[in-house]
């Protein structure tokens, strides 16, 4: 079955591009990834294979854009020191200083951490939400946020 | 109290929740004021989202697509073409990054416009909005596919466009893999991965060790040419 790419921007879009704002504080860029997603899978609609939801592969792509972005062209630390927005999520209460603390080390964390972070500190994710987007077991998720929080607490002792 | 997640919400608009699940998050949202206003703003933002102009630049990418399918259907005539002037070319040498393990099957790789294909090698240039177009010579009926890895990280099996199962190769000299692939904006190092087995295997192990190792190591039964080229923006 074919994938109807403008069917999927018009559900989905608006999520890729509150998610790409959050996780970039851009709005240009955040445009961009936004452009990219839904250009690529025209050219390539392959990528969506239809094995899993349309939300669980929209946001598993725009993160690994928004990862991808933002470590090619080396700018987080920019981003973290001069534009960082307040997460403008208010869903979930989970520490908004960890939040901040995880932007800020992004760059530093392996890919599987950075991904994994992102869902639980900035998107509020469950253990079991998170486990179907990255498509592994939530005791690897646990693990992976173990690793994080240890590298959080490292970098607060740090400051 | 746990809260609902945007990526619940995000389902719930899109449709995607099932009669249970949407019962219980409406249930929620009854109990819960700050997810009540989180549903109406996602809403909102999803409604206004909805009503906005598609753009241009997806338009656009349709139309090249329709083009690129329409190439898949004369591109075995430009192939066979290509490959007669090819016969007269001397071969080249190959780096040390492909690799040719049978004697008795060639792959080969070209790119350029439908009407001019020219072979390419590792280092060589290619440009954005070419066509790529894999080859093949052997004696054996066989199954194939196209991979690759572009300038931005990204894996995708050109050939088969869809699906998890390599294409039919049947035996013969100089034979067009069935489809061309248009090649898009990403430009840097594109890695390209032309595979030959015996027998049809699954293309996820395969695009995903060489997504991993930006290598393929041929498995029993195949011949791996790995072809590493410089891909430009379009001239």
């Amino acid at each position: 079955m074919g994938v109807d790419v403008e069917s999927l921007y018009r559900k989905y879009g608006h999520s890729v591009l509150r998610r790409a704002r959050q996780i970039m504080a851009n709005d240009d860029e955040a445009g961009e990834i936004l452009q990219d997603i839904f250009v690529g899978l025209v050219a390539r609609p392959e990528q969506f294979d239809q094995r899993s939801a349309p939300s669980t592969f929209l946001y598993a792509v725009t993160t690994n854009a928004c990862l991808s972005r933002l470590r090619d062209r080396k700018n987080r630390m920019r981003l973290v020191d001069e534009q960082v927005k307040p997460w403008s999520t208010e869903v979930d209460p989970r520490s908004a200083e960890a939040a901040s603390m995880v932007r800020g080390v992004l760059s530093q964390l392996p890919d599987d951490e950075a991904r994994a972070a992102v869902y639980y500190h900035l998107d509020g994710m469950t253990h079991a939400e998170i486990a179907e987007v990255l498509d592994c077991s939530r005791r690897h998720v646990g693990d992976l946020l173990e690793r994080v929080a240890e590298r959080l607490a490292g970098q607060k002792e740090a400051s | 109290m746990t809260h609902i997640s945007d990526l619940a919400i995000d389902r719930l608009l899109a449709g995607e929740l099932s009669a249970a699940a949407r019962t219980e998050l409406e249930a929620h949202t009854r109990e819960c004021d700050r997810c009540a206003s989180r549903v109406a703003a996602l809403t909102a933002e999803h409604d206004a989202f909805a009503a906005r102009p598609m753009p241009i630049a997806i338009g656009r990418a349709k139309k090249q697509r329709a083009r690129v399918s329409r190439v898949w259907l004369v591109a075995p005539v430009i192939v066979a073409a290509a490959a007669a002037v090819l016969l007269l070319l001397r071969p080249r040498e190959h780096t040390p990054t492909e690799r040719l393990k049978s004697g008795d099957t060639t792959l080969l790789l070209w790119a350029g416009t439908p009407n001019q294909l020219r072979p390419v090698a590792t280092n060589d240039v290619i440009h954005s909005g070419e066509h790529l177009q894999a080859s093949y010579t052997t004696k054996r009926d066989g199954a194939g596919a196209v991979l690759s890895i572009d300038g931005a990280g990204g894996a995708f099996s050109y050939v088969p466009a869809t699906g998890d199962a390599m294409v039919t190769l049947p035996a013969g000299r100089e034979r067009p893999f069935p489809g061309s692939t248009l090649l898009d904006d990403v430009t840097g190092r594109e890695l390209i991965a032309i595979v030959w087995c015996e027998t049809s295997r699954p293309i996820g192990p395969l695009l995903a060790e060489l997504k991993a190792k930006q290598d393929l190591a041929a498995p029993p039964g195949c011949v791996v040419r790995i072809v590493t080229l410089d891909k430009q923006a379009a001239r």
